[in-house]
Parts: C-alpha cells; sequence; structure tokens
C-alpha cells in the first residue's frame, strides 16, 4: 500500500470519527464516572464524597 | 583457429555486445569475421597468398585499400578480413570510423565524421539525435532541444533539453580527462585526451552529452533499481544498500506528496460539511435552571437538584454556573447522577471574578460564571448534586443552567489539524530528496557554507 492510500484511508477514519464525535457530543472534558451512587444522596446530599472536594484549592486570582 | 601469419592458436575474443575477432597473442594480428566490420571492404590489386583463412580455411588474398595506403587480406570464401598488427588503427584513421564494430546487439549508436553521416545504427530505445552544436533550437519536428547557447553557461543558466517531448534538465558539466589507459578498446585512445561531458536528468531518466572536438555523442539511460539489476544478471544475494540520492533516481514521494495535499484538501471539505450539517442538526436546547444560595456558616453546604429528565439521543450537556461573586472565589465540586442507574458523572469548576482600577483604568480577571461540557450524556432521568467550596466569600447565590447538546466547533479543527500533518511530513521528505539530489550537481539547492573552524587556545 503507498503513502497515498494510506492517507487516504486515514482521511476516511478520521472523517468517521469527526461525524460520530459531532453527533454524540464528544469534547475534551476532565469528568470521572462514579458508579453505585447510593440513592440516600438525595435526601443527604453530604453523604456524597466527590472526587473533585477538597481536591483542587484555588491557586490564582488576587 | 591457428594464426595465418605465425601459426600460433588463435584467441576468440567478444567484444562490445556480440562482436567477436579471432586474435593472435603472439604477432597481434587479428581476423574480424564478415559483417563484423562497420567499413566497406573493397580490395584493389588483388592477389592469392599462401595463407589460408583461420575461420573457414578458404584461401586468403590479399588487396589494397585507400589507393595502396593499406594492405590487408580477404578471404575468398567466407569474407573474413585479416588485419596484421599496426594495420587497424590505419583502417581508422583513412576511413574516418572511430568505432570499426558493427555489434548488430550492442544497440548502440555510433556517429561518424568525415562526411559518412548516413552510417547510423539506431539503438534499441531508437535514440539517434542527429545533433551538432549548432542544431536550431525548435521542437516542431520532435528533435532534440539543447537551450544552450555556444557560450553555455552551464553553470549559471542550468539549460535544458528537451526529447519526445520530455524536458531534461542541467545536473552537471565536468571535464572528463584520460590519465590512463589499460586494456583493449576499439577506438583511439590517447592520455590528456579529454571531453566535456553534461548531463540532464528527468527521473527516471538521464541524458549525457559528451563532446570531444567536433564529436558530439549523446546517450540516454534509465535508473534501476538495484533489485532489477541483480534480476536481470540472475545474481546471487541481494545488492548493496542504496547511499545518497543518484541523479535520475526517481522521487517515490513525489506522487505521494500531491494525491495527499488532494485527499487533505477534500478532506478539509468533508469535514466543514460534516460539522455545519450536525450544528444544524444539534439540538442546542435548555433542559432546567437551578437557583441556589452558599452560607459559610451552615453545616451542610452541599445542595441536591430536583429530579429531570434529558431526553433525546446521547449528546453533550452544557453545564452554565452563574454567580454573583465580585473580587471573590469559588469552586464547586459537580455530580450529575443518573437516578436510574446510579451512575454519577463528576467534575468540579472553578469560578473566580476580579476588577477594579488603576493608574492604567479599568481591569478585570476572570468571569463571575463558568461553562463546562459533558460529554456523551445518554438519555434518562438526573439529578444534579452541588458542593460548593468558597475562598473568601461568605455568602453568595448562584445558578446552574443546563443545556442539552451544544455544537462544537473543536472536534472539526482538531481532525483538520491531524490530518496536516502527514501531507507535511510528506513533502518534506520529498523536499530532503531533491535537496539531496540535487547537493552533488552543479545546481545545489541549499548552498553549503564555509566550515566554523574551532580555534585552539
Amino acid at each position: 500500500m503507498t503513502w497515498s492510500n494510506a492517507y487516504r484511508a486515514f482521511c476516511l477514519v478520521a472523517l468517521a470519527w469527526l461525524a460520530q464525535a459531532l453527533l454524540y457530543g464528544w469534547i475534551w472534558a476532565d469528568v470521572d464516572q462514579v458508579k453505585q451512587v447510593p440513592k440516600s444522596v438525595r435526601d443527604n446530599p453530604g453523604s456524597y464524597r466527590s472526587h473533585y472536594a477538597s481536591y483542587r484549592r484555588y491557586h490564582w486570582g488576587k | 583457429m591457428t594464426c595465418p601469419k605465425c601459426g600460433a592458436p588463435l584467441q576468440e575474443i567478444a567484444l562490445d555486445a556480440g562482436a567477436k575477432v579471432l586474435s593472435c597473442p603472439s604477432c597481434a594480428g587479428a581476423f574480424y569475421p564478415r559483417n563484423e566490420l562497420a567499413v566497406e571492404i573493397a580490395l584493389s590489386q588483388v592477389g592469392d597468398t599462401e595463407r589460408a583463412c583461420p575461420q573457414c580455411g578458404g584461401r586468403l588474398r590479399a588487396g589494397t585499400m585507400y589507393s595502396g595506403k593499406l594492405e590487408l587480406e580477404q578471404c575468398s570464401v567466407c569474407g573474413g578480413v585479416w588485419l596484421d598488427a599496426g594495420e587497424v588503427g590505419k583502417l581508422r584513421s583513412l576511413s574516418g570510423v572511430e568505432g570499426l564494430l558493427k555489434g548488430p546487439a550492442a544497440g548502440a549508436t555510433f556517429l561518424s565524421g568525415g562526411g559518412q553521416s548516413e552510417d547510423i545504427q539506431r539503438g534499441v530505445e531508437r535514440f539517434a539525435p542527429k545533433l551538432s552544436e549548432n542544431a536550431p533550437m525548435s521542437d516542431k519536428t520532435g528533435r532534440l532541444i539543447d537551450s544552450a547557447t555556444m557560450d553555455n553557461p552551464d553553470a549559471n543558466r542550468a539549460p535544458s533539453v528537451t526529447v519526445d517531448g520530455v524536458v531534461y534538465k542541467h545536473f552537471q558539466t565536468a571535464v572528463a580527462q584520460v590519465v590512463c589507459a589499460l586494456g583493449e578498446f576499439n577506438w583511439k585512445v590517447e592520455v590528456g585526451e579529454h571531453a566535456r561531458v553534461r548531463d540532464f536528468i528527468a527521473p527516471p531518466n538521464l541524458l549525457s552529452n559528451e563532446v570531444t572536438g567536433k564529436d558530439s555523442v549523446w546517450s540516454r539511460g534509465r535508473w534501476l533499481e538495484g533489485s532489477e539489476v541483480w534480476q536481470a544478471f540472475q545474481l546471487e544475494g541481494s545488492p548493496p544498500p542504496a547511499v545518497k540520492v543518484a541523479p535520475a533516481q526517481p522521487n517515490h514521494w513525489s506522487d505521494d506528496v500531491d494525491k495527499m495535499w488532494t485527499a487533505y484538501g477534500v478532506s478539509a471539505i468533508l469535514a466543514l460539511f460534516i460539522g455545519i450539517g450536525m450544528h444544524a442538526a444539534a439540538p442546542d436546547r435548555d433542559i432546567a435552571t437551578f437557583n441556589f444560595d452558599y452560607d459559610r456558616a451552615e453545616a451542610e453546604k452541599s445542595k441536591v437538584s430536583p429530579e429531570f429528565a434529558i431526553d433525546g439521543r446521547t449528546s453533550n450537556l452544557e453545564v452554565l454556573t452563574t454567580t454573583n461573586l465580585a473580587n471573590k472565589w469559588a469552586y464547586f465540586s459537580i455530580a450529575l447522577i443518573n437516578s436510574e442507574t446510579d451512575e454519577a458523572l463528576d467534575f468540579g469548576r472553578e469560578v473566580s471574578y476580579y476588577y477594579g482600577s488603576d493608574s492604567d483604568g479599568a481591569w478585570s480577571e476572570g468571569a463571575p460564571y463558568d461553562r463546562a461540557v459533558i460529554p456523551r450524556v445518554p438519555p434518562g432521568r438526573y439529578y444534579l448534586r452541588v458542593e460548593p467550596e468558597d475562598g473568601d466569600a461568605q455568602k453568595f447565590s448562584y445558578y446552574i443552567k443546563l443545556r442539552r447538546g451544544v455544537p462544537q466547533w473543536l472536534p472539526v479543527f482538531l481532525v483538520l489539524l491531524v490530518l496536516l500533518f502527514p501531507p507535511l511530513i510528506a513533502y518534506w521528505r520529498r523536499y530532503s530528496f531533491e535537496v539531496d539530489r540535487w547537493a552533488e550537481s552543479d545546481h545545489p539547492w541549499v548552498s553549503e557554507g564555509p566550515d566554523d573552524d574551532d580555534d585552539d587556545d
């Protein structure tokens, strides 16, 4: 396979990825997926331990 | 077969692709079979001799040519010619024919001087330019065109030659000089003899022009892969690896670069169409808005929103957090929890907004809101869990607005950027190849500066 043919195939793959990314709303985001969240969180939100709580501290500004 | 002059055994010597002569190692005489000589033999004052033809045994007949200046013997049966030592040179100079051997399978073209320009044998490639240094410049009949003038500033003007509609670019001009002659030649060779050699290239073809005195010889060649040569001669093993770039070596990146740029152009247009189409088809609508208040004095600062529905297909979800912070900052740990699957998408966002004025005027830093986009949120029923943390704000209000299927241009730009690299790399490879090719020519693409010498202190 020549480089040009390989590149054409790569273009097709990239365009296919682009179509599904735009269709399903792909975006680069720093999001964690947490499973088995207890239903008690609805009534007691303090029982949920966020991955980001007290993890980051404000580090810029006046 | 024995020498008709001294009786020594004759040796058969194969010359120039098919031509064979019988040579005597003792007296240096040679027997040329009929049709091997490019010169027509017509003897005068013919007389029989006692010598026998070494090829067929017939009687040799002696005679003269060129008004008695040359004596030689010809077989009365097969027509072969016997020449004593020294008579070959005489025949060449008297006939004006440099290449005495025809060599029917030689595939070579001989241009002879002395008014014998009609005596031309066309080679296998049918390349027989009738060119002299005074050839006209027009190409109407497809003749070879040489754009060089008699001044021929080859190094500066880079002349070109056109053959069969193909333009050959000047590669280099050199003067070749004979410094040593070792072996047997079928033309007169003198030490000190020089020829101006000009090479022209149109990869994979190469034209070479050799000018000696009034003679101008053009030859055309084609670059071959080492494997082709090995296969043609059925050599064992594999050819040595290529080093550098040969003048007529084809640049395999040339076709690829053009095709890749074409593919990139088409892909860029398609990517833009896909982006525009998806943007038009995106939901891009509000889902819900929730208002909250933060008070540092509260024991439990986390808030939970009412349940809401996200319908439609899997898409992104924009979370816009807006506050009334002024010269304050806050951090929000937000979880989008699916009440049906008990799975959460957890993320954190910072909001800070500072403003003021100084000697330079009003200034501001940050914004009182933050916009986050969560990818691939499937449809279902959800609720938000928000846990704010303040830096220096005791109380503030904030609301969170959710929007479904917000169009994004980032993937389009990302694809365009990623697809750009391969053609750029291929273009660089093609360029580097040509730089290496022309580095050894009279027209280098990159001039080398003087080497920097380190001073020894």
